[in-house]
């Protein structure tokens, strides 16, 4: 009788706690750090021109972009985030993003999926709340939905004063997928060992990108770019090559 | 029987436990909700930040509201916080600059009080980072209300009144600046405008008029002339329901083309120190903005059609001009041209109806907010 109590009573509490339960699969958590470069060098708001590969002389202001529905990978195993939602914003004191993911099953992963943007299913549903928040200027209104990727500055052209430089991408048909490989020192090292409790994925988000291939932006042509066909070559530039895991660091 | 009764009592306790563990795991992630103190609608977002040192507390919101309205707080005992900030104007007072207690006229205009809870920097120019930052700023200003906070403190330390309700709100008699401020901005925070017609319609419970849905329209889309997008540019910096800046860093501060680069006031520059910052201010939320005239952090514009006619056709280019208003027009525009949104009568018409939309009868006449020592 006591067994059985025991047992209904564990039971209990797996079903009322199932997801703090360190019996299942042992957890840990991973870091994620981004650093924001232009040209390979740390990006400079405000103040420092740069140079796209067009030739165009431009500084930014603001940079800053959703990675959702974040997913780890591993041959026989998958780890979605819930509620993935995350803005990754170059802030004006630091030239670095991160966020940690806490309870993640540790498993032998190779790969990290993420959408950038906000898929379509979120997209017009106006969640108000964390990251999502409209607060954060990346909502456009209700039919719109979200700015995926919102990059803002100024262009200097060689012939008349400066003007705005307005990337602002988004719409549903712009939400893409990306797939970066967990690169280690050791390849194919597993994002955790036994003794680890903690990984720390590092990022290089390398803005000069979203101009250069292989679409190459004028911005005399495109200094404001909002929906429409070039933002799809915006798109097509971002997710190739913009994102780079360069360290995954095990403790 | 024993063993049903051993079975129960485990069971309560372990449920309880378990309840217990999961909601202090959650805990963590979500702001706690102090309903109905705080009562907002869903849309506005739980983007705050409480301080923890200061959660929200009854008598603590009662304490500040008598310290919003108490004239001791003033160097002669004439003026209050709520000198400026009068209900009935949303917590403005008309003018286009105040005048302190020595009859000196300030330069910036009364900022309206209202949805502060979502605010992260304070003032104009962002120069105060909480609210209980904030609220002792203006008691202690020379031009405004003149009182050094050590009078203050002896002066309410000396009634009847203050300090046994300093005890039940903080739990001692002793009156510190520290708890002057927290109580003001408890009561600050509780200024939530929520049911004007605006909200009515984003609750469902009321139709908008088909000028008011136009208005609506405009006001949050950005002109995209290339693909006919009308749009009246003014939700890239009032955003959302909140119609108020961006919470991050200082985003929320812009140039608005108000001067040209030779007169331009210094703004965010005062705080950051920084040239690119030359120019810009808060941009306020537009709740009850039709209460709130004259307009802009110098009180220029008298009505909110001269506000209109300035983003519509007389912006003034300078160097930090935020590029949202530079490069919006809904004709095609060409390097070198003015700026101009090239709205149409009917367009700016219908604008000014959602701005009246947005005024909330039910917050400037709401007893909580009002004078406490009027009764």
């Amino acid at each position: 009788m006591k067994a059985f109590i025991s047992l209904l009573l564990i039971s209990l509490l797996i079903v009322s706690c199932g997801k703090d339960d360190p019996q299942v699969t042992p957890k840990g958590e991973v870091k994620f750090i981004f650093d924001f470069l232009m040209n390979g060098e740390p990006l400079e708001l405000n103040t420092k021109n740069y140079t796209n590969a067009n030739g165009d002389i431009f500084q930014v202001n603001e940079f800053k972009f959703y990675l959702s529905n974040l997913k780890l990978k591993a041959n026989e195993a998958l780890f979605e985030e819930a509620e993935s939602y995350h803005l990754i914003n170059r802030g004006a004191d630091s030239n670095q993003f991160s966020f940690t993911v806490k309870n993640v099953p540790k498993e032998n992963y190779t790969h990290l999926e993420f959408g950038i943007g906000v898929d379509p299913t979120k997209n017009h549903s106006l969640d108000n709340t964390g990251d999502l928040d409209p607060s954060n200027n990346m909502a456009w209104d209700w039919n719109t939905g979200y700015k995926f990727v919102l990059l803002e500055g100024k262009f200097f052209p060689p012939d008349s004063e400066a003007r705005g430089l307005i990337y602002h991408i988004g719409t549903d048909e712009n939400y893409k997928e990306v797939t970066l490989a967990l690169q280690h020192s050791s390849q194919n090292a597993p994002l955790f060992s036994e003794a680890s409790t903690s990984a720390t994925v590092r990022i290089e988000v390398e803005l000069s990108q979203m101009f250069e291939a292989p679409n190459v932006m004028n911005f005399a042509d495109n200094n404001v770019v909002m929906m429409g066909e070039v933002s799809q070559k915006v798109v097509e530039n971002y997710t190739q090559g913009m994102l780079k895991v360069v360290s995954v660091e095990v403790r | 029987m024993q063993t049903k009764i051993y079975f129960i009592t485990l069971l309560t306790s372990l449920v309880g436990i378990s309840f217990y563990q999961c909601s202090s795991s959650d805990s963590e992630k979500e702001t706690p909700n102090p309903k109905p103190l705080l009562d907002y609608p869903e849309y506005f977002g739980n983007s705050f930040l409480i301080p923890e040192d200061n959660p929200t507390d009854l008598s603590r919101v009662e304490l500040g509201r008598m310290l919003f309205y108490e004239k001791k707080l003033s160097g002669d005992n004439s003026m209050s916080c709520a000198s400026c900030h009068q209900q009935k104007q949303a917590f403005t007072d008309g003018k286009q600059f105040s005048t302190g207690i020595d009859g000196i006229k300030g330069s910036k205009n009364a900022m309206s009080i209202v949805n502060l809870l979502w605010q992260r920097k304070f003032f104009w120019n962002g120069r105060a980072n909480s609210l209980e930052e904030q609220a002792l700023i203006p008691i202690q200003d020379p031009i405004e209300m003149h009182q050094s906070l050590e009078g203050a403190i002896n002066k309410l330390q000396g009634t009847e009144l203050y300090p046994a309700k300093f005890k039940e709100a903080f739990g001692s008699e002793t009156i510190t600046a520290e708890n002057i401020a927290k109580a003001l901005a408890q009561f600050e925070r509780t200024l939530i405008s929520h049911n004007s017609k605006y909200d009515q319609y984003l609750k469902g419970t009321y139709k908008p008029t088909e000028e008011e849905l136009l208005g609506i329209n405009l006001f949050f889309t950005h002109p995209i002339p290339e693909i006919g997008l009308r749009g009246g540019n003014c939700g890239d910096c009032h955003l959302g329901a909140l119609t108020s800046g961006d919470i991050n860093d200082f985003q929320g501060f812009h140039n608005n083309g108000l001067d040209g680069e030779t007169d331009l006031a210094p703004g965010l520059m005062t705080v950051t120190q920084q040239t690119y910052d030359r120019g810009k201010f808060k941009a306020p939320s537009l709740r009850n903005i039709a209460l709130t005239a004259p307009y802009m952090h110098d009180g220029r514009f008298q009505s909110l059609e001269d506000v209109l006619e300035h983003y519509d056709e007389h912006i003034i280019k300078s160097e930090t001009l935020d590029p949202l208003i530079l490069e919006a027009s809904n004709e095609p525009i060409h390097p070198g041209e003015p700026v101009k949104l090239f709205l149409t009568e009917k367009e700016k018409k219908a604008i000014l109806a959602f701005l009246q939309m947005l005024t909330d009868h039910e917050f400037i006449n709401d007893e909580r907010f009002s004078n406490p020592f009027t009764k």
